[in-house]
């Protein structure tokens, strides 16, 4: 289990604005061990989604290094990484954006097959076909509509089995259940839960629904403004998170129940500009529980207790 | 029991065919009464233009005088003109002219703003700059104007009026595939192809070139409606097809000067030139909804 399959050193991605640097994603680190999932939660505009990208190299990072499988995804060539995305996909969010309105279901799923050659036989191609879309529980008579015939949650899945007909080994879902309706969700959640467990796949799991989240991740990752400020198991971080940002997100939950008072942690302020950051806690500002060292210097992931991540020198002291 | 088990059994089985697009867009197409009388009325002028000798028995250049200012009659149905040319042959003939006219014409700008709208949007950034810069001062001086002042500056003639046309139209056909290629590139389905692992040719000949192609055949089929316009237009002040030559706007000017008491000899050519421009416009409107994939069937 403690196998990592992904590890991620000083990830960095800037872009250039007019008014200085965009930093998007500032020096991450993280892993994902082989078999596990991955949540990457945060605020919009906080970088989550271009981590995922960057692990795909579908934007080129600024600096930093990816290893997935011991490999250097950096320094691999345009041909070599070709053939290394068989192991990583990605599932977008938008089911109604990233399937091309000009494929029938069969040719969208077939495409990463095509794009590889991966069978030369088109009998062999169509049986595959139909398997990956019993796998992803679509009908068979589905084969031939189009995507603007059918409902958002068929539209995941045929997103779900185009990630899945390379057989990767780690597919980056970026929020994807957060454009379905509450009932579909649950299923496809379900679905992206038995798949892991028939395949051993391996997710980054990117969402803003904490819930979603808790219920599907092995170890959480909770960022703000392009750093990691948190990250541990599940469990543990949700029973008991460390960062102040961590238990103010927390706190932001609703409970179903009303016997329990909780109480609200409502920070103030907003989230300060990406642009040309200050070397300093990026919480800073809004932090209710900060004190002069934090104005000082940036603050780095420390290991607190195993497998307990925090960035926050109060928590870490 | 069992028969129905094998019934049902039998309708599972489902088996893929390729479905093609063309089926669904000319239903769509067929929905639409104006599109499909915009293509019955093309289909007729097209025929009518290929078969012009079979269904004309005069000469469109011979003259006759002693034929001359005839009011339309059964032996001239659309009359006669100055110096006794049969009008409905003139007209008839006078298809080939505009319609290859209009063809040329935007072949031409479609390949040279086609093209270069295609690098701008690929490319983006100063090569997009350059380009589009260029393309707006050339929308920013009236295109008829620029197409008489190329004329004039080239001289007449039909080869340098398809020219002066098809540069002068060519911001539209630019200003279009760049806007096209740009919102194709950045939606999630092309970055999903390369998350495939798809190389940029796959992408351009199997996501990008079909999704914008049918933006440009609604654009085609408009512009050379608006070609037909601008070559009559140039005929008329004398800039565009040299006289014997059957064309629609050089007849339009002939019989100007006869308005008064020989009104058929302008209005003849006139209505063929609407008429045509009409029924294009209309076909390209229905071609619009038709080839839009998300209209509902």
């Amino acid at each position: 289990m403690s196998e990592k399959l992904v590890e991620v050193h000083g990830l960095k991605k800037y872009f250039p604005t007019k008014k200085g640097l965009l930093h998007a994603v500032d020096n991450i680190d993280f892993y994902i061990n082989k078999g596990e999932t991955l949540g990457l939660v945060g605020e919009s505009g906080c970088g989550k989604s271009t981590t995922g990208r960057l692990l795909l190299r579908l934007i080129e990072p600024t600096g930093g290094e990816i290893k997935i499988e011991g490999q250097d995804v950096m320094k691999m060539g345009a041909k070599e990484m070709r053939e290394f995305r068989k192991k990583i996909q990605i599932v977008f969010q938008d089911p109604y954006a990233s399937l091309d309105s000009r494929f029938s279901v069969y040719e969208s799923i077939e495409e990463p097959l095509r794009i590889h050659k991966v069978y030369n036989d088109p009998k062999e191609m169509e049986k595959r076909v139909f398997e990956l879309m019993e796998t992803v529980g679509l009908a068979p008579r589905v084969i031939n509509s189009f995507p603007h015939e059918l409902d958002g949650g068929r539209r995941q899945r045929v997103g779900i089995a185009r990630a899945l007909a390379l057989n990767p080994e780690l597919i980056v879902l970026d929020e994807p259940v957060s454009a379905l309706d509450v009932s579909i969700q649950a299923q496809i959640l379900n679905l992206l839960q038995n798949l892991q467990k028939q395949m051993g796949l391996t997710y980054l799991f990117i969402s803003h629904n904490l819930s979603v989240v808790k219920h599907i991740s092995d170890r959480v990752a909770v960022m703000y403004l392009g750093k990691i400020v948190e990250m541990a198991e599940t469990e543990e971080l949700f029973k008991n998170p460390l960062h102040p940002y961590t238990k103010a997100l927390l706190s932001a939950v609703p409970t179903p129940r009303i016997d329990i008072d909780k109480q609200r942690i409502v920070l103030e302020g907003d989230v300060p500009s990406p642009i040309d950051p200050p070397a300093r806690c990026r919480f800073y500002n809004r932090c209710y529980c900060r004190c002069e060292g934090c104005a000082e210097q940036d603050v780095q992931l420390v290991e607190v207790k195993p497998n307990h991540f925090v960035a926050c020198m109060q928590a870490q002291e | 029991m069992q028969e129905q088990v094998k019934q049902v059994a039998a309708q599972e089985t489902v088996i893929y065919k390729k479905r093609r697009q063309l089926p669904d867009i000319w239903h769509r197409f067929c929905k639409n009464k104006r599109a499909v009388c915009g293509l019955v009325i093309m289909i007729l002028i097209v025929l009518a233009g290929i078969f012009a000798p079979v269904i004309c028995q005069y000469d469109p250049i011979q003259q006759n005088l002693r034929e001359a200012y005839q009011t339309p009659s059964l032996a001239h149905w659309f009359g006669t003109d100055s110096i006794g040319r049969d009008l409905f042959t003139r007209v008839v003939y006078g298809i080939r002219t505009s319609l290859l006219c209009g063809i040329i014409a935007v072949t031409i700008s479609l390949v040279i703003g086609g093209t270069l709208g295609a690098i701008a949007g690929y490319y983006g950034g100063k090569v997009d700059n350059v380009i589009m810069r260029f393309m707006d001062i050339l929308l920013a001086i009236p295109s008829l104007l620029l197409a008489i002042s190329m004329v004039a500056a080239l001289g007449g003639g039909m080869i340098n009026m398809l020219f002066a046309i098809g540069f002068s139209s060519m911001p539209t056909y630019c200003r279009t595939l760049r806007g096209e290629i740009l919102k194709i590139r950045k939606t999630d389905f092309v970055e999903a192809a390369k998350a495939a692992g798809a190389k940029d040719s796959w992408i351009i000949i199997k996501h990008i070139i079909p999704n914008c192609l049918a933006p440009i055949i609604v654009r085609v089929t408009m512009g050379v409606a608006s070609a037909i316009l601008f070559c009559a237009s140039l005929s008329f002040i004398g800039l565009g097809i040299a006289p014997p030559t059957p064309e629609w706007g050089q007849m339009l000017s002939f019989g100007r000067d006869f308005i008064r008491t020989y009104p058929h000899m302008s209005t003849f050519p006139g209505l063929a030139i609407m008429v045509t421009v009409f029924s294009l416009n209309m076909m390209g409107d229905g071609l619009r909804d038709a080839l839009d994939p998300k209209m509902k069937t």
